[in-house]
């Protein structure tokens, strides 16, 4: 601590140029905490994923509230190998202003069987199955809204229509219940009976995908492929994949995590260049003085140590605000986000902390390394008299 | 009075380019522990060379370097890096100070390296200041104050460690007579009542004056030249 002062004041000889490189470090790494949070989401979301669960949806869209018809499930349900088949529709709204957007999952009775590791009891899930207008708050969504038990809210939805041409549907909250790791902006669940018994004879008996559990994961695919091949030549063909890849984002096209390495990498080269740059210029300018420092008897190490943490300054402050800033955005972002869809957030892992600190301390190191080699080999009488 | 410095047959010869320029050529010198002793001599001649040597910041090529005992021609870099920090105070002509460092901590740098508590560093300070009468400046940054309190917060440095050898590199160079004056004296004072043994490399021979012995470089030998009468 007793070299502290030296550090600072050396950091603090140009303020301005020190407050330029943390406030780029601080900006690298806010995106390196939320491009390697979002991967370690993606990371979880596989872990958790089932594979023996599959979602079979409409190949070519559904329409709005689901466009497959739910008789199909009785037809997958005789496949061998499916054990329950569930099915889930929606209804997107939004409470009052068009800006506070909702979306309601309609579940059906399978689901809570289907999906029996969601923190929803037994009691929960029948107080919506006794009261069709009954609808399961998460603790995240009833926080945002300010719901409790028992309160009346009515979700307007531009897109679903009741059978009485009116658009506004009415709920009451059944329970307030624990959020799903994964459905990071909370979520609203609803009865299926309600959406489909109020709604038009022709939009009846429609929903917008099944989830069908099976007896064996080793034979996810396989059955998957079944189910397609059962309806390849119906009005609705259907198309099926496991949960565990409908889970992976290196299946969608585009190897989104590895995108997001990249990305995150690149920032980290940025930094680099741009911390080498400034520790380069800062030894350069201060060569007598590092001269000065090795003549009154600071050793190589001294002087070298001083420079790494010259370099680490910026590096490891810049990269403890950045994160710090990633973790806020990530609580800051579901709520920008439309709710109930499952779209993924970053998560801040202690991983994704401990590889911002180890990016930081080799950036410093990496930064440092050059004017340290040069300070090293410094000729202490060449240096003071100023022919460098 | 036993020897503080003695230089026997020193030879250094600097490279400048393909061509080998010999500056001392068998050199020797003795300096008695205790004595101020200036340094006088022509660009070129050699001055720097010797404080160079005498303060471990250069290798002879040949010949013996023996300070305060120790000859330093058998000691490694790192080891006469931990002996200028116990042994030898550097004063330098443009003071060479840290801008960013008050006054107290440019003179609390040297003690940095020791395992001293802060609060006996910072009563080691003080009293540095105090002796360079800086003690109320303490606080100041070297751009606040003026060229002759500078050099005397570079002085404040070389001696706050308490090293018994002073070496000073035309420490009146950059300042106007009066305060040069006051330099000088502040030097004699640290000579004869601090005891402290300093060579001091200058141009300036009413500088020169203020030692108890003058040399002058002349072709790569010293010649002892006659004290002015006072």
């Amino acid at each position: 601590m007793k070299y502290f002062p030296l550090v600072w004041a050396a950091v603090m000889r140009k303020p301005t140029r020190a407050i330029l490189t943390l406030l780029s470090v601080m900006l690298a790494f806010t995106l390196f905490g939320l491009t390697i949070g979002m991967n370690a989401t993606f990371t979880k979301m596989q872990e958790e994923a089932r594979a023996d669960r599959i979602y079979s949806f409409a190949r070519f869209g559904g329409g709005p509230g689901g466009g497959v018809p739910i008789a199909l499930a009785r037809q997958i349900e005789k496949i061998p190998g499916v054990a329950l088949v569930a099915s889930n529709s929606g209804i997107g709204g939004y409470i009052q202003d068009p800006k506070n957007r909702v979306f309601v999952q309609m579940q059906d009775e399978n689901v809570p069987k289907v999906m029996a590791e969601w923190p929803i009891t037994p009691a929960q899930w029948q107080a919506i199955r006794d009261n069709r207008r009954g609808l399961l708050v998460s603790k995240r969504q009833a926080e945002r809204w300010h719901l409790k038990a028992g309160d009346t809210l009515t979700i307007a939805s531009p897109i679903i229509k009741k059978a009485d041409g009116t658009n506004n549907w009415v709920f009451q909250v059944a329970a307030v219940t624990e959020d799903i790791g994964y459905i990071s902006q909370g979520y609203m669940f609803g009865n299926y009976d309600y959406l489909d018994k109020a709604r038009p004879l022709s939009d009846q008996g429609k929903i917008n995908m099944f989830r069908v559990k099976i007896h064996d994961p080793s034979k996810a695919a396989e059955i998957a492929e079944q189910i397609d091949n059962r309806f390849a030549s119906s009005p609705i063909p259907l198309q099926s994949i496991t949960e565990k890849a409908a889970f992976d984002v290196s299946n969608s096209g585009l190897d989104i995590a590895t995108v997001n390495r990249d990305i995150a990498l690149a920032g980290m080269f940025m930094v680099l260049f741009l911390t080498a740059n400034g520790i380069a210029q800062a030894v350069r300018e201060r060569f007598a003085e590092f001269a000065t420092l090795k003549t009154i008897g600071f050793s190589d190490r001294g002087v070298i140590g001083l420079v790494f943490a010259e370099a680490a300054f910026p590096c490891l402050l810049g990269a403890g605000l950045g994160v710090g800033l990633a973790a806020i955005l990530s609580n800051v972002i579901p709520r920008f986000l439309p709710p109930g869809q499952g779209l993924p957030i970053p998560t801040m892992t202690v991983m994704v902390f401990v590889w911002a600190s180890l990016s930081a301390a080799a950036i410093a190191f990496v930064s440092a390394a050059l004017p340290a080699l040069r300070l090293k080999q410094m000729d202490i009488a060449t240096a003071l008299s100023g022919r460098t | 009075m036993s020897a503080a410095i003695s230089l026997r047959n020193v030879v250094k010869t600097y490279k400048r380019g393909k061509e080998s320029v010999p500056v001392l050529h068998g050199l020797n010198l003795e300096i008695p522990a205790g004595q101020f002793v200036s340094l006088m001599g022509p660009s070129g001649s050699g001055k720097t060379t010797i404080l160079n040597l005498v303060g471990g910041l250069d290798h002879a090529d040949s010949g013996e370097v023996m300070v305060g005992g120790e000859h330093l021609e058998t000691l490694s870099g790192g080891q006469l890096t931990k002996w200028r920090a116990g042994h030898v105070g550097f004063i330098f002509q443009f003071y060479n100070l840290m801008p960013m460092l008050s006054a107290a901590g440019n003179v609390e740098l040297p003690l940095l390296l020791t395992n001293l508590s802060k609060s006996e560093r910072a009563r080691r300070v003080e009293i540095a200041l105090e002796i360079v009468n800086l003690k109320d400046r303490a606080s100041h940054k070297p751009g606040e104050m003026s060229g002759g309190q500078q050099q005397r917060v570079g002085i404040a440095r070389a001696i706050v460690a308490d090293p018994p050898l002073l070496l000073c590199d035309e420490p009146t160079g950059d300042l106007d007579r009066a305060t040069a004056d006051e330099i000088l004296s502040l030097l004699q004072q640290l000579n004869r009542q601090h005891k402290k043994t300093i060579l001091m490399v200058t141009h300036d021979p009413k500088a020169a004056d203020h030692a108890s012995r003058q040399l002058e470089m002349d072709k790569g030998q010293l010649i002892e030249r006659a004290l002015a009468p006072a």
